[in-house]
């Protein structure tokens, strides 16, 4: 009777512990898939990264587009390979054209919003790519558009009798826009700074798909812009720092004072602005117009781009000709007008660093001006100023 | 009745070869850990346990923590995981475990938590994390990539962990034409693993000083500031400041470093701080002292018609 008792004790035991460790190693089991789901999709996700960071930081990857095999026309308009760099919307271009992207789902967070990674660093693009249930987010930083202005002891225009005086960024790290704010880059931040009061009065003269030089702000306007970013609006000072060719780059510390005239050169009797004033009926050829987009390049050669035009020896762009820029000028504060541009001839009197008109920054019209001897004489409409930004990090 | 027991026993067997494991310990420590450590952006060192060389073994049957390493949680906040090492004894090899821990707080205090992932019978444990490429013994090492190298049954294993968002370089050496990107695996690209139905509820910044400050309303926020024997008295915080910061030349004698304020820089505007000119350029200028805090000061410049004045702290322009 006893031996009957145990026996039955003895297989619902048996059948209890089977049944528990059974339940207890498909609960690990379980747990194991989904680990390993979680990983694979994991180094699936950071596989896809690789590819977009290509895209991000080179522009055209694998040469897609000179290929033709992706067309972003519709996404960035026609751009040179430089502004392809940092561009979000040829990344979008790619993720929804490129093959190897295309079956990838995302959705875009924002192009500056600022707390994902706890950074109040407001020049991140922000979107997420999805494969199966799990979610990578991204931030891209937008390390593009700016530039590092060497650390040397620069000459500087002065506010008294001094025809020079001297700063220096040895203990500094200044970084400099390469570029003319852009319209989309403008279309964007009226986006996104909520607090702005001007946004639905502005926003029209914008287009996200325009990387064209931003034009039609007030001073005022393109200061927000720039604090809006954490930067500050560009100065005369360290426009002409990163401007005027400093002869020798390696001395960061020259004895003279060196203010050149010409980005190419610290000689003066070189480039093209020399040449046509040397001998006024020199034609104008494309390479002249590379190093000063003047007004003889707008009408000739339209498909010439005028953001890329007129380098300097620290890598910004459209320091003589183009647009006239808007500059902060803190020493001189009626001179706060880089007049080279598209409204005046190669020959002209602007075309030389560090000469400055006056802008009261408050409206477009002639008035608003003062060209001193050297008036444009062009419709109201032609006085469009740009402008653009710098930040120090510590 | 004679048939239950064989049938019992039946059942228990295929219960238990269904639900084996189908992956090693190490592989599951590795696949359970990877997606929660690639996320890191900054790690708290032991010089003492990183790239050693040789396999720790100092002190034994001893958890040691090796990295505390900050990373981000599937909502963006901040998450720290320290990894644990208990040191095995020589005689006897089989007391090495590694282990992860979470922690909300420091390391120092999570030795006894329960672990999301361990392995026991491990030795020669050691750990690499470099701030450049390097090659050791024909073993090359990815910068800001976490190498964990053991012995585990004679067999040799090493699991890497790239961590995309930690950039070793605390201070960045910039040149002519550097850009302002971290020095992270991905060139300034940061991620974060996420589940796609979690909502995404970010902590908002605490960010300092408003577009309508200035310096003569004297709302303007200092968001670095020094004594006069040069000793940090605040804490840099100008990544907070919502519109933006500059420097303004203090009343020390630092010369490397300067007062900041969050806002709009109107240096050199009347009554506003006067624009920084560099210690090096103002001592061409006729500087007197490393203190530029004086009248008629060259340690600033001002706009066209005035001079530089001290107003307390700070180099102003009147």
């Amino acid at each position: 009777m006893v031996r009957t008792y145990l026996k039955y004790i003895v297989m619902i035991i048996m059948l209890g512990s089977g049944l528990g460790s059974g339940y207890y190693l498909y609960e690990q089991s379980a747990e194991e898939n989904e680990v390993n789901t979680r990983f694979v999709s994991t180094q699936e996700l950071i596989s896809y990264v690789k590819i977009l960071k290509s895209i991000w930081l080179e522009g055209d990857y694998n040469n897609q587009l000179l290929n033709k095999k992706i067309n972003c026309q519709k996404y960035t308009g026609i751009l040179s390979d430089k502004k392809l760099k940092c561009n979000p919307k040829l990344l979008i271009c790619f993720l929804e054209n490129h093959d190897g992207l295309s079956e990838l789902s995302y959705s875009i967070e924002g192009h500056l919003a600022a707390n994902r990674f706890k950074e109040l660093d407001k020049n991140n693009f922000l979107f997420t790519i999805k494969k199966n249930i799990y979610n990578l987010r991204l931030s891209f930083k937008n390390s593009c558009r700016e530039t590092f202005l060497p650390k040397r002891i620069y000459t500087m225009e002065d506010s008294t009798e001094r025809k020079y005086s001297w700063w220096d960024s040895l203990n500094r790290s200044i970084f400099i826009d390469k570029y003319l704010v852009t319209n989309f880059d403008v279309y964007t931040w009226l986006n996104s700074d909520q607090d702005f009061k001007a946004t639905e009065e502005l926003l029209p003269n914008y287009s996200e798909h325009s990387f064209d030089t931003a034009l039609g702000l007030r001073a005022d306007e393109m200061q927000r812009y720039c604090q809006f970013h954490g930067k500050q609006l560009l100065t005369a000072t360290y426009l002409d720092s990163a401007s005027m060719h400093p002869g020798d780059y390696k001395n960061n510390k020259p004895k003279y004072p060196i203010r050149s005239k010409w980005p190419w050169s610290r000689k003066s009797k070189v480039g093209p602005v020399y040449e046509k004033r040397k001998n006024s009926k020199l034609e104008i050829k494309k390479e002249m117009c590379q190093q000063v987009y003047s007004k003889e390049c707008h009408e000739k050669y339209r498909e010439l781009s005028k953001e890329l035009s007129s380098p300097s020896w620290t890598g910004i762009f459209q320091v003589l000709g183009s647009e006239m820029e808007y500059l902060e000028n803190h020493v001189q504060f009626k001179k706060n007008l880089k007049a080279s541009s598209r409204i005046f001839l190669m020959a002209s009197p602007w075309n030389e660093l560090g000469k400055r008109a006056f802008w009261d920054g408050t409206y477009y019209g002639p008035r608003s001006f003062n060209f001193r001897l050297h008036d444009p004489k062009v419709e109201p409409e032609q006085l469009q100023v740009g402008f653009r930004c710098y930040r120090e990090i510590f | 009745m004679k048939y239950v027991f064989p049938v019992i026993i039946l059942i228990n067997f295929i219960l238990f070869s269904s639900c084996i494991r189908g992956i090693s310990k190490i592989d599951y420590f590795y696949q359970k850990t990877f997606p929660l450590i690639i996320s890191t952006y900054n790690v708290d060192k032991s010089e003492l346990y990183l790239n050693t060389h040789s396999p720790l073994s100092r002190p034994p049957s001893t958890f040691i923590n090796l990295v505390g390493l900050h990373s981000l949680d599937e909502n963006f906040k901040k998450k720290t995981y320290c990894l644990f090492y208990k040191v095995p004894q020589k005689s006897n090899k089989s007391l090495g475990r590694l282990q992860l821990i979470s922690t909300k707080k420091s390391c120092q205090n999570e030795i006894n938590s329960k672990p999301i992932a361990f392995i026991n019978g491990i030795q020669e444990l050691m750990i690499h994390l470099n701030d450049e490429d390097t090659i050791v013994e024909r073993k090359m090492f990815f910068k800001n990539t976490l190498y964990i190298e053991f012995k585990k049954d004679e067999e040799s294993r090493t699991l890497v962990f790239p961590l995309y968002n930690y950039s070793s370089k605390k201070k960045e050496t910039f040149k002519r034409f550097s850009t302002s990107f971290n020095d992270n695996i991905l060139k300034g690209i940061k991620i974060s693993m996420t589940t796609r139905d979690l909502e995404l509820i970010p902590d908002p910044i605490k960010t300092i000083g408003e577009y309508s400050d200035t310096y003569l309303n004297h709302n303007l926020k200092i968001c670095h500031n020094f004594d006069k024997r040069c000793k940090e008295i605040s804490k840099y915080s100008c990544n907070k400041c919502k519109f933006g910061w500059f420097n303004v030349v203090g009343n020390n004698n630092c010369k490397n470093t300067t007062l900041k304020y969050c806002g709009r820089n109107r240096c050199g505007e009347k009554g506003m701080p006067a624009c920084v000119r560099g210690h090096e350029a103002a001592l061409k200028m006729g500087l007197e002292n490393n203190n530029g805090c004086y009248e008629y000061s060259p340690a600033g410049y001002c706009n066209v018609g005035l001079r530089t004045s001290c107003d307390g702290n700070v180099l102003i322009c009147l």
